[in-house]
């Protein structure tokens, strides 16, 4: 895992309260956590923007299964 | 940005979301009143019920933005009120999965605010939470929405009392932030954003 994504999954990480870091990496189908929630799913897309520069949109979020894709999706943007 | 979702009256094949939604104990944590188990009965019931024009309340389905127009959650209005001028927002569900990352919940908000300050023209528009309830205070924050009372030990579930928060938006307050762009998406997520780390802190 590169140094970009690795770095992209930790931040992901980071915007649960409860979930053990250990447990979210690039190929965690991310709606599947148990926190995973609006509330979360908000603070991602403010990750995006605040971090990384980029707006993502609900239907492009739609399109992402696992945090590679999400770190995909902002990449390639 | 395009809407992620669309709102309309309720339908028929809504019944078995709905009979799987209110059997969803996840789901119904968050609910301000006490939890029962729903028949499918009573999800006819209540879809019917939803279907007919109300004087008081209405409640729409969040729909998928495409031909199909699949329910994915629900939004209600109750306490309509056209002599007060005044309405409650009732509740919101977005119980689809794929739809639970935050832009069905803010439009679903956005489109209730709308419906009550420019469709009905009314002055203010109330809410309800609990107060250990996360995703509802830091929304109503985020959306302008100042607290007025909190009702201790008001809310009983499953044997335990819980406080209630109560705020209300105003007309003018509405429209003051609407104007300064403050109910973009964007700005809202990123309001979000800050006070749920505040709130962490």
């Amino acid at each position: 895992m590169n140094m970009e994504l690795n770095e992209f999954v930790a931040n992901f990480a980071e915007q649960f309260d409860d979930t053990d870091p250990a447990e979210i990496k690039a190929e965690t189908t991310f709606r599947e956590l148990e926190e995973w929630s609006s509330l979360v799913g908000m603070s991602v897309i403010a990750l995006a923007k605040t971090t990384y520069g980029k707006a993502i949109t609900g239907a492009e979020l739609k399109t992402c299964q696992t945090v590679e894709d999400v770190f995909n999706l902002i990449s390639n943007k | 940005m395009e809407q992620t979702v669309l709102f309309r009256v309720f339908e028929e094949r809504d019944i078995d979301f709905v009979y799987r939604c209110k059997n969803d104990e996840k789901l119904n944590s968050q609910i301000v009143g006490q939890w029962r188990p729903f028949t499918y009965a009573d999800a006819c019931k209540w879809v019917q019920g939803c279907m007919v024009d109300h004087q008081e309340y209405k409640f729409w389905a969040v729909c998928t933005n495409d031909d199909e127009k699949r329910i994915v959650g629900w939004v209600s209005l109750s306490n309509i009120n056209y002599k007060d001028q005044s309405a409650h927002f009732h509740g919101i569900v977005i119980a689809d999965p794929m739809y639970r990352d935050g832009f069905a919940w803010i439009e679903s908000y956005l489109f209730i605010l709308d419906y009550v300050f420019n469709k009905l023209a009314f002055e203010s528009l109330t809410g309800s939470c609990l107060i250990e309830h996360k995703h509802s205070t830091l929304i109503s924050q985020a959306l302008y929405f100042t607290v007025y009372e909190i009702e201790k030990e008001s809310i009983c579930r499953h044997g335990k009392m819980y406080d209630l928060e109560k705020h209300v938006l105003k007309k003018n307050d509405y429209i003051t932030h609407y104007n300064n762009s403050e109910y973009d998406i964007m700005s809202i997520v990123m309001r979000m954003s800050k006070l749920r780390r505040l709130s962490n802190c």
